[in-house]
Formats: C-alpha cells, structure tokens, sequence
C-alpha cells in the first residue's frame, strides 16, 4: 500500500467543525467534498499542542552551579572538571502521534573548569554544554537520540558573570535544537506512534543554564497500512473514490473508510493529553561541585509529609503544589460529563510517576499524589535499592477550565521508623491506559 | 410522574434510595424505569442478571455505620454464598471488598465509633488496557468529617454469573449474614456498569460543587463517547462488499467526529510554567546577587533566575491566546524590624517574545500583606490573565518590597509557578 506524509506543522489552525457539521447533518446531500471536510477537522486537532514534556534549570535558586568570580587555579576545587556530568532532570513521557521533540534553553554565559594537574588544580578546557538525551520505545525495540548545545563561554575575567546591577540581563543567550526519534522503530523516519520517550537533560562542564525546556512540535502524519493512531488517512484524494462514503481514494481498502475516521478520534481522546509537570530534586545552588544528580528528597517520616516540606503534613489546596487546570481539555463525557459531574467539577486519568528508591530492599515507602481530599494515588516503592521509574494510573479530580483553581500536591511516608526512601524525580501527564490498536 | 433520583445516570442499573422507614425497595433505572424488588423484610433480593455487573462497574453505597455492626451489605452470587460476582461486607469497622471468595481489599472506617454514622462506600471497577489488568478503587468517606480513605488494587476479571445466583441488598441467599443494623441503615445503593471516579463518588453523595465562573472560552465536553474499536473489514474486501457491513455507513461517524474535533482541539494544551521550587531561597529588598536582578519604572524587581521560556501552544480559532498567572508566596518581617512593619510584597508576570522583548504584556499586580511567619506555608496569589504571544514567550516573574517603614526586613519566599493557556473568544 502506497504511503501518504502529511505535514502537521503547516497546517491550517483555524477550522470551524460546527460549520462542517452543519453540511452533513442528517437531510444533506452526501457529497465528496463535505465528506472531505469533516475528515479534515481530525487532523486539524493535531497541530495545536505545544507541549512541555520536562522542564530543568535554576528555578529561583540565587546562583549557579558554576559559580563566578573565582579564580580557578587556587588550592581546591570549585568549577566541575571539562567532562564532568550532572543529570538535571530526568522524564518519562507518552509521545503525541507525530510530533517531534524540539528544545528550547535559556543560558548565561559558560564558566570555566578544573583539573587536577601534578597535584594541583588549574583551569580545565574552556566550553560546557547540556546535553538531552531521549530513548524511544514501543515497547518492543528502543532507540536513542542525543542532542548537545554549547552555549557561549564567557569573556571576563575567569569565566565569570558580569557584576554590574541587572548586567545578566544583557548576556542572555537562547539555544534550540531538535530530537526526532530514528528510523528504527518507526518504519517511516519522523513518524512517532505509540512510543513512550526517557528523557534526561544533563549540564556538562562549566555550563550556566537557566531555564530549558524539552517540547513537543507537530511533525508529519504517515499513514499506511499500520500507520494511523490518531490521525487519519490521506483526505486529498488521488483517485476517484468508487463510494464516496466509504473507503478513501483505495477502492480495495475499506480499512480507511468511516470507521476509521470514528477510530482516529476514540485514539485522539483516549491518548492525547496534557502533561502537567515535572520536578526535579536538582538544585543549582545547593548542589556539590562533584555532584552527578540532585541529591535526593530523603524521607524517614512514618506519617505523610510534603516532598518539598517536613512541616507540611496534608493535602490543602492552598499548599504549595502544582496546578493541574490544564487537565481540564483532557474531560471525556465518561468521567466529566454533564450528567456524570453537572459541568462543576471534572477528572482525568493520569499517569503518575517518581523516580525513587528505598534505601534497604525490605523498606516500603508511599508517594500520594493528591488533588482533592477525595481524590488521590498512591503508589508503592519497595524492593529495590536502585533508583526507577514507579508509575501508576490515576483518577485525579480537575477543574472544568484552565483559567481555575486547582492544587496537585505530592506526599510521601515510610512503612516503619527506621525505614529511607529517596525521591529525585516525579511527574504527571494525561494517559487512561488506553492501549492503541493498528 | 414519578421523578428520577439526580443520581440515577445513564449507566445505572439500580438506584435504591431509603425514602424513611426502611422502604429501600425501590429501583431506578433510567432504561427500565422504576420496579420494585423482591421485599424480604430484612433484605431485597433481585433474581435477573441486571445487576450481575462486572468490569467496568461501580457500587455505592451510603449506610450509618459503626464499629458494632457487621454483615453483608451487597452481594450478587450463588444462593448457598460460596461463589459471589462481588460482595461488601462490614465487620469491625472495616469495610471488605470481596470477589469471587478473595477479599480484594479491607478499608477500615475513618472515625468510626460505636455510634452510627453516615458513611459512602465507594467501589469502582475498570480496566487497564495498557497493563491488560482489571483494577478497583475502594473509597470511604465519614460524611460528617468529610474524610476520605482510598485504596486500589489490580485482579483479575470479576467472575461471570452462573445459574440461580442472585443480587441481594443485605446478607445473601434467604437472609443469611444479613447486616445488623438493618435495612433502615441503608441509605441507598447504586449499582452502574461504569468506572466512576472518586470525585463523581463526592459529587453524588457529599457535596456537589458550586458553579464555577472561568473565564475565557469554554470547550464544551464531548456530547458522546467515540468508538475505538478498529474497523476490521478484510482489506481485500471489495469495497461493494464491505458497504454491507453497518460499520462502513458514513454519515453518522463523520458527523460525530467532526463534532468531538471542536470539542477536542486544546486536547494538547498544557501548562506553560508549572514549577514547584526546590528549597526556594529567602527574598530581601537586597536582591541578590545583583547582576540578577533589573529594576523596571515601576519598581519591580526582574532576576534571570525566574525567567521562563514558555513555548506556547497555537490557538485552533480567532481567539486569543492567554495564560492565568498563579504563585505561592510566604511573606514575613525578620527579627528585629521597627515597630509598625508589616509584610508587603508586590508581584507581576511579564510575558514577551524574547528575554528581554519590548513587546511584554503584563498579568494583574497583587500585593501580598499577610504575615505567614518565617517557618509558615504561605498562599497562592492569582496574578489574573496575561496575553501571550503564540509559539514562543518569554516569561519573568516581578517582585517588589515596596517602600515603607522597615521595608527592609520584609521577606519573602516564592514556592511555586504556574501559568496554565486558554483561549478567549475575541
């Protein structure tokens, strides 16, 4: 079967569906062109997203990691070495169907590194970077995609910042790049269908970042013959269609008729959605010279605690948190219709995950991942003292808009005193376990 | 004209609701209307399949409880009570979630005492195509404390029903293990073929939300679910063949998911800033270190260290594209500050198209005067709407001490960002 590429990004983003509606209401006379116009409407519900699948950077924090104004060849060390990496953030995300990842980072400029030459420490090769990188699954076969930004090294004396009143404001420099998932798992290049991404942005060397961002861009529809989760095939027709109605311009393939077009929008709404966030333990200012990943959150508290404060002890909506408003978009009539919530409160499934471990295998930590007081998740680390990827899925309690109040707070205890459990990362995104078919 | 209860749905097949004096016989069903079950005085039994629900599925029920009672409250199974669908059972305080002989989880009461309470129990069973596992939510909320308990658990698929098993409200078979606090204590129960969540669970049963007022466009909710099963007409099928089959009838399907795209066009739309600071550092009219920071002419205080890059999502029609602006704030005076010092903390969100963009736009100034204490939680400020610019934004948080009487032990904590995109209709 021949293949057809659409490309996402340039399309159109105005559409009106209650117009295209109104043309093949019941009463209207069936025709080609309405017919095509009402496929269209589907693929003009993918180029809206811009998702942002993991954020890193400083957050706040009054300083660097690469500190400035230091001389790098004094006793000690203060600057990473040239080589030296440190996971700032690490994500695990369910890929839009065909988008692509691009990245987006603020920066400072880059400071100086170490080494350790005949016992003394000394400037090290000038440059820094951050590297992102993502493995693509599909569950069956993986594949790595690595990109790396070399933001500008600084002029000044030892590499440093600028110290006059606001001067950072005028050395900001914007780097981009992209991350398309290989071949080799795709079939066609640049298609991405049912893969989960593994995301981790890492600083390397005397990097100053403040702020980068990994999101999701539309890329191109490839449709075949197993290629059509959530968009659908070819709407320009290339041969007259024997029926209008039915299959598109293959008179042999019924597979890409009506029901499809219903199929497209049932993957749409289970698979597409926000992701709300991602938090990392990585901190810019408080983190070692020599650290390789943010230093754990340590939990030893046997009743529940807030990740980011032990006086916190439950959920409040008026805690410090995250929001979870843009869950709103993601309603289904199932959950949040107007019968089942009366258009006053809404619900989403999500997937909700942390990166953690317990600090002896027969210790047993809870991550309560909580947006109401009747609405929240618990899941359960045990059984490994190996940093991994916990995750379950939740019904989580969201408003009916984005422009509402809504608090997503994250607690966590220990099965017993005594007992550690270790959290550097978490994360929320919209998923109701809907696993898309060819 | 008999009324239907606002907690009969369109997937209930049984509501019975207690209307005094114990008369819980009665059954609401939207698609057979209302039919009373068989009164056995101290329990009801109903002998067809309707309510022999498996997955997905949900019961509820609303009971006064205590600690003293025990007993089968629901059941749908064998007569002689050795094979059951599913079964809810009170004993020591404890709720039981029981299928197919296993109990699937223990929910103890929260507050439970020897006097009888209200309580909802809440069970709610689905299926998790990703895993290929069936799970249930058990929830339990103490209605005069507003304390939920919830639990999950994965199983296996509830057993289908065999022949002569039975729905019984209260104990099984003729009357055994019936709940001791009688049907009088049943307040009503619901039986649906529907996952419902536990936030449905606490708008039936304790509390439904006021009408909230957003601003902005609001998408409708989908009028109708979408199939998602696959068409799986043989593709060598001729398409004169494959016309017969119902599935390929167009009109219908067309009209439909043209509809559901309006309704699910912002799908993608996430936040844009969503940010909980790890261990936010302490703010001071200082501001430090200060290169960070610029002063604009109205005397906030911008640092790099909150500037945000926000690719924003596109807007699907002629509206424009907004964010509501929401931050956490503590604010305190340090020791040490003249007499008559108060908190006082000035913020404001500035969005523009690159860092340091002429073309900002700018949410609503809030002040923050409250004194949360130096170790005290703080309290989210709603800076408004700020009008962002598609594609690409550059966000920077503004903060000012302000002037006055000891502004200079005013102190100030941010814990948390977030900027979450809707469309306003233009």
């Amino acid at each position: 079967m021949a293949t057809r590429v659409h490309d996402l990004s340039t399309q159109e983003p105005g559409f009106e569906p209650v117009g295209v509606c109104e043309k093949i209401k019941g009463g209207m006379l069936a025709t080609q062109s309405t017919r095509d116009a009402a496929l269209v409407t589907q693929m003009r519900c993918t180029p809206h997203g811009r998702r942002i699948v993991c954020r890193a950077g400083i957050q706040g924090q009054p300083s660097t990691f690469v500190v400035s104004g230091v001389d790098p060849e004094i006793p000690g060390q203060v600057y990473p070495l040239a080589t030296a990496e440190r996971i700032m953030a690490r994500q695990r995300v369910r890929v839009t169907p065909g988008y692509y990842f691009e990245v987006r980072g603020l920066f400072l400029p880059t400071g100086p590194a170490q080494q350790f030459v005949l016992s003394e420490w000394k400037e090290g090769k000038p440059g820094g970077s951050v590297r992102i990188d993502v493995t693509w699954s599909n569950g069956v076969d993986t594949s790595t995609s690595t990109v790396k930004i070399n933001p500008a090294v600084s002029l000044l004396e030892y590499k440093g910042l600028p110290t006059a009143i606001g001067s950072c404001w005028n050395v900001l420099e914007v780097k981009e790049a992209s991350l398309t998932p290989t071949e080799i798992i795709n079939n066609e290049p640049g298609w991405t269908e049912g893969l989960t991404a593994d995301i981790t942005i890492v600083a390397i060397g005397g990097v100053r970042p403040l702020d980068i961002v990994v999101y999701e861009s539309p890329g191109k529809a490839v449709h075949d013959g197993t290629h059509r989760e959530g968009t659908l095939s070819g709407y320009h027709f290339l041969l007259k269609p024997e029926y209008a109605m039915t299959g598109l311009s293959y008179p042999t393939q019924a597979i890409l008729g009506s029901h499809q077009a219903n199929k497209s929008m049932g993957d749409q709404r289970s698979v597409w959605g926000p992701v709300l966030f991602n938090w990392s333990s990585w901190n810019e200012d408080t983190a070692a010279v020599t650290a390789t990943e943010g230093a754990p959150v340590s939990i030893t508290q046997t009743a529940f605690r807030d990740l980011s404060s032990t006086g916190i002890t439950g959920y409040a909506s008026t805690n410090p948190g995250w929001s979870v408003a843009s869950g709103a978009y993601a309603r289904n009539i199932e959950q949040s219709g107007s019968l089942e919530l009366r258009d006053k409160n809404g619900c989403i499934p999500v997937t909700v995950r942390a990166w953690a471990r317990v600090t002896s295998v027969a210790h047993t930590g809870t991550i309560r991942f909580q947006t109401a007081d009747y609405a929240y998740r618990d899941l359960t680390v045990t059984g490994s003292t190996t940093f991994q990827w916990y995750s379950g899925l939740a019904w989580i309690r969201v408003p009916v808009h984005a422009s509402l109040d809504s608090l997503l707070q994250v607690l966590c205890k220990v099965g017993g005193v005594g007992q550690v459990m270790e959290i550097r990362h978490v994360s929320v995104e919209y998923g109701d376990g809907h696993a898309v078919e060819q | 004209m008999a009324v239907f209860n606002r907690n009969c749905k369109a997937d209930t097949r049984g509501l019975f609701i207690n209307s005094g004096g114990g008369a819980v016989d009665l059954a609401q069903n939207k698609a057979l209307g209302f039919a009373n079950l068989a009164n056995n005085t101290t329990y009801l039994t109903q002998a067809s399949t309707l309510f022999a629900t498996r997955s997905p599925r949900e019961i509820s029920i609303v009971a006064n409880l205590s600690n003293s009672q025990s007993g089968i409250l629901v059941n749908y199974g064998s007569t002689d009570g050795t094979q059951y669908i599913y079964r809810v059972e009170i004993s020591a305080g404890a709720v039981s979630f029981r299928q197919a002989g296993s109990v699937l989880a223990s929910v103890p009461l929260p507050g439970v005492n020897g006097t009888p309470s209200s309580y909802v129990i809440h069970w709610s069973t689905g299926f998790d195509e990703v895993s290929s596992t069936h799970y249930s939510e058990f929830a339990v909320c103490r209605l005069a404390s507003g304390v939920w308990t919830i639990s999950r658990a994965n199983h296996a698929e509830p057993p289908a029903a065999g022949g002569g098993w039975q729905f019984n409200l209260s104990g099984y078979g003729a009357g055994s293990s019936l709940f001791s606090g009688g049907l009088s204590n049943i307040t009503s129960v619901r039986i649906s073929r529907r996952f419902h969540s536990t936030t449905e669970a606490r708008e039936d049963w304790q509390t439904e939300s006021s009408t909230p007022a957003p601003i902005g466009y609001v998408p409708g909710i989908e009028l109708a679910p979408v199939s998602s099963e696959v068409y799986q007409a043989d593709p060598d099928d001729p398409v004169a063949d494959a016309i017969l089959d119902p599935l390929t009838f167009a009109g219908p399907a067309q009209w439909l998911t043209a509809l559901h795209s309006g309704v699910h066009r912002q799908r993608l739309y996430s936040p844009i800033i969503n940010v909980e600071m790890n261990n936010p550092p302490t703010l001071q009219s200082t501001w430090a270190p200060a290169e960070f920071y610029k002063v604009d002419q109205q005397g906030f205080f911008y640092g790099v260290n909150h500037l945000y890059v926000c690719p924003c999502p596109r807007t699907p029609g002629s509206g424009g594209l907004y964010g509501r602006v929401r931050v956490h704030v503590q604010t305190w005076v340090a020791g040490g500050a003249p007499g008559g010092t108060t908190p006082k903390l000035r913020v404001i969100a500035r969005a523009s198209s690159t860092p340091v963009g002429e073309d900002a736009s700018y949410s609503d100034i809030v002040q923050c005067t409250t004194n949360h204490g130096s170790n005290g939680i703080g309290q989210i400020l709603d800076l408004g709407e700020i009008s962002l610019s598609p594609f690409l934004t550059f966000l920077a948080l503004g903060l000012d001490f302000s002037s006055g009487t000891g502004n200079t032990f005013r102190r100030a904590k941010i814990k948390a960002i977030a900027v979450d995109c809707f469309v306003k209709e233009v």
